[in-house]
């Protein structure tokens, strides 16, 4: 199953990238990531009903949690003790919560999101999600160095997951991406909460009716991993009514242009780290309490091994050999005009670790990363690998700064399309972030395995290649 | 060089974060909050000072947001430039310097150095620039559609405005702990009233169709007035007074008052179903009721609405020789770290100047 979505992933991808004519809700209606193969994937299965709807939302209310160091669950061990604060959550006035229908194995299936991300004409730039404030004192005991405070704000939430299960929709809050606690400023996970905050269960056809108020008011206290404290939430939502999309299969196929997929996948790991090391920047660290920090966030990567696939989507009467040499598999063909992509889901431990001292406190967390990707694009005659770690904040529970933990890496293309190989992703970047300065070093290694050449010619039911 | 460049800044991330009166180093008080920027520096070579950089006054440059601070735009400054050497087209916009804004003296302190990406061309992402020349293209563009002659029905009435007059405020306190805590509103209060008054003497009304046989001026204004005949959106810019009120519990406060010109507006548009006129008090600016002082936005107060006060008058009572008009409303709000109420009231009294209605030739669009 892994391997069809790496494989979907790339062709959907690519089919993006095609032509401005395939609409996003067309490419969907082509592909789903959980069918099973190239040629199904291009959605030529008869009688699939895919419809798109999307119910207007009108949110109110608030999310706080308030916490303190707790010894009962570890915060001397963490450097926690001295940090308390207050973390809210603000959504904005609309949004909307968007259900994607399409059929699998002969069921009909169900993704359902809260997207809050902004929408329509703004007068000034616009923030996408709602806004998280952080207002977090840190008082060290005894004389164990000097109190600060860390005040922070930050876009968050702009997409939430709502879980299906069988027609049951769970609307929470619980699944926000960016992490709706996500600051600069010590404090609880998104992960530490997300049991506490409430969970309504609506069936997906009650849904599709949409004109309906869905509370989600909840209130709860947490000890966990160093922190302590409660939950409280008062946001409602007000379902607006729907609108619906549906997607028909577009009639016969033979008028539709045919198309062909070439993938190849290879069995890759990638191993290595990539560790940034901050400091306290003294023009601004007064704000975030971030005054004499210093601290390393490491990410550490063993992964499990898993599909790369590679390829492209072309109109069926572009020669073959064009396709193979836009892969680097040939160097005869002419590969102008088509795009090739690559993309490796980085599953298994995957690992960060967090290390902040400031006087005599040190804050130490750890806490499992990804799942994160690396995409892969040919630039001309070489390949090029890019991993960006997904979490954008990661430094757990400990203060720091937002930093993106990136790689590169470009080896020459044919070397590794044919026998596969190892490429290796460096990169070293400077950190310049509210309250925090430092560097970032990469070191992973992708190894890939012999490749599989996967072809298939199937019609394309609606979208436009050019 | 070309006679410009642009830089275009933008930060989604950018944070406001305003040290409040009563703040001590063991009690702090900040009000924090997102404040997006989105900002363009136009670098030109100046006569007397060498190079420099200048924020446009539009867009969203650095503010204080709901927080205290300037009520002027914070992107109204020039920096000095520095071009600097090396491969890539770069430079450095690093300086310090001061100046007064109301009751505030604001030092603005930059750090920015800004280079051309490796592989961009000018005129690429980040950056534009101008050289003082334009040129035109139409390849690739559909053809304007050609105008043609045609009967239009029309009638037009102008009147005089002898009287423009209300207010709107707006109350707010700080919510509960710890929803007051990110904007530092816990215990303040505060009231904002913001005086109307004109700023323009004529309310014209236009309404037009195109016909196929020509009518009479009684027959015009008949179908004007039964809403057969389209009235066109109208309005007139008013101008304001805003004086702001805003105490904390430690006893301190803020106060200030300033004018503005076109941040409100009172629009007419036909509500054609039940042939009456629709008159709002609206706004087109992001923040109608910024001040010096901390508050609510705009938007926390009005939602996602822009009319302030409404008022409906039937389409039958156009061409009246005096036209009365009172608009009000209100509302309440729970918005960011305030809650609190607004209400509305403007009183608009017009005469009659003239008016005319009847069939002219005009040159229309199709459809």
């Amino acid at each position: 199953m892994r391997q069809r979505l790496l494989i979907a992933t790339v062709i959907v991808t690519a089919l993006a990238a095609w032509g401005a004519a395939a609409a996003s809700a067309d490419v969907l209606n082509q592909l789903r990531p959980n069918v099973s193969s190239p040629v199904s994937l291009l959605g030529v299965a008869s009688g699939t009903d895919i419809s798109f709807t999307q119910i207007p939302v009108r949110l109110r209310g608030d999310l706080a949690v308030q916490f303190h160091g707790d010894q009962a669950t570890g915060c001397a061990t963490r450097g926690l003790c001295g940090f308390s604060g207050t973390v809210i959550w603000q959504p904005p006035s609309t949004g909307s919560i968007d259900v994607d229908s399409f059929r699998d194995h002969g069921r009909t299936e169900y993704d359902v999101s809260l997207d809050l991300s902004s929408q329509g004409f703004t007068v000034g730039p616009a923030i996408d999600g709602g806004t998280t404030t952080a207002d977090v004192r840190f008082a060290p005991n005894g004389s164990a160095g000097s109190s600060s405070i860390c005040t922070d704000a930050a876009a968050t939430g702009a997409d939430i997951g709502m879980p299906v299960n069988l027609r049951a929709a769970s609307l929470t809050l619980a699944a926000a991406s960016p992490s709706l606690l996500g600051t600069r400023c010590a404090g609880p996970l998104q992960s530490d909460i997300a049991s506490l905050l409430a969970r309504r269960v609506v069936d997906v056809a009650t849904l599709f009716h949409g004109r309906a108020a869905v509370d989600l008011a909840s209130s709860a206290d947490f000890a966990v991993h160093g922190l302590a404290g409660t939950v409280t939430s008062t946001v409602e939502l007000s379902l607006g009514r729907p609108r619906t999309q549906r997607f028909s299969d577009g009639g016969s196929s033979s008028k539709q242009p045919t198309v062909r997929t070439v993938v190849l996948s290879y069995r890759a790991h990638l191993d290595g780290s990539i560790v940034t090391h901050i400091h306290g920047d003294p023009s601004s660290c007064a704000a975030l309490g971030s005054c004499g920090a210093n601290g390393t966030f490491a990410l550490r990567v063993h992964s499990t091994p898993g599909t790369l696939a590679l390829g492209t989507v072309t109109r069926a009467r572009r020669p073959l050999r064009d396709v193979l040499t836009a892969l680097g598999l040939r160097k005869d063909g002419n590969p102008r005009g088509i795009l090739v992509l690559g993309f490796f889901i980085v599953h298994g431990p995957l690992m960060y670790s967090v290390n902040v001292a400031q006087g005599a406190n040190t804050c130490r967390d750890s806490g499992p990363a990804g799942p994160d990707a690396i995409t892969l694009s040919p630039t001309g005659t070489h390949l090029r690998a890019e991993f960006d770690g997904a979490l954008p904040a990661p430094h757990l529970r400990c203060p720091g700064p937002n930093v993106s933990q990136v790689a590169f890496g470009a080896p020459p293309i044919d070397h590794l399309t044919r026998r596969g190989g190892t490429i290796h992703l460096t990169g070293g970047s400077q950190v310049q972030d509210d309250g925090y300065i430092g560097r970032t070093a990469a070191n992973l290694t992708l190894t890939m395995g012999p490749p599989k050449l996967l072809v298939s010619t199937d019609a394309l039911r609606s979208a436009n290649p050019g | 060089m070309p006679r410009s460049r642009q830089i275009r800044i933008e930060d989604d991330n950018a944070v406001v974060r305003v040290t409040d009166p009563g703040s001590t180093p063991t009690e702090p008080h900040i009000c924090t909050q997102l404040a997006p920027v989105s900002m363009v520096l136009t670098i030109v070579r100046t006569h007397s000072a060498g190079l420099q950089a200048t924020g446009l006054p539009f867009f969203s440059p650095p503010s204080s947001g709901d927080c205290a601070g300037p009520s002027d735009s914070l992107g109204a400054f020039s920096l000095p430039a520095r071009r600097l050497p090396g491969p890539r087209e770069a430079y450095d916009l690093s300086n310090t310097q001061s100046f007064g804004s109301g009751p505030y003296t604001v030092t603005i302190r930059s750090t920015l150095r800004a280079r051309r990406p490796a592989g961009s061309a000018p005129g690429g992402p980040g950056t534009s620039s101008s050289s003082g020349s334009s040129s035109s293209s139409s390849s690739g563009s559909f053809p304007p559609p050609k105008e043609q002659k045609a009967l239009v029905e029309s009638v037009s009435m102008q009147y005089r405005i002898t009287g423009i007059s209300g207010t709107v405020t707006t109350t707010f306190a700080g919510r509960p702990d710890p929803f007051c805590a990110p904007l530092d509103a816990c215990g303040a209060s505060g009231v904002v009233t913001d005086a109307i008054s004109g700023s323009e003497n004529r309310f014209e009304f236009d309404a037009q169709r195109v016909v196929k046989r020509r009518v009479s001026r009684r027959d015009a204004l008949g179908d004007l007035r039964s809403g057969r005949l389209m009235l066109l959106d109208t309005g007139v810019l008013v101008g304001d007074r805003l004086s702001a009120n805003v105490g904390w519990p430690v006893g301190s406060a803020c106060t200030d008052r300033l004018r503005q010109l076109n941040a409100l507006d009172v629009v007419a548009l036909e509500r054609r179903r039940h042939a009456n006129v629709l008159f709002g008090l609206d706004t087109q600016v992001e923040d109608p009721f910024r001040t010096a002082c901390p508050g609510p936005a705009g938007a926390d107060v009005l939602g996602s609405s822009e009319t302030l006060a409404r008022a409906v008058m039937p389409a039958r009572d156009l061409g009246r020789k005096s036209l009365r008009i009172v608009l009000s409303g209100h509302g309440r709000f729970v918005a960011g770290s305030y809650a609190g109420s607004h209400s509305s009231g403007l009183t608009l009294a017009m005469t009659l100047v003239r008016v005319r209605a009847g069939t002219k030739v005009e040159s229309v669009f199709p459809g």
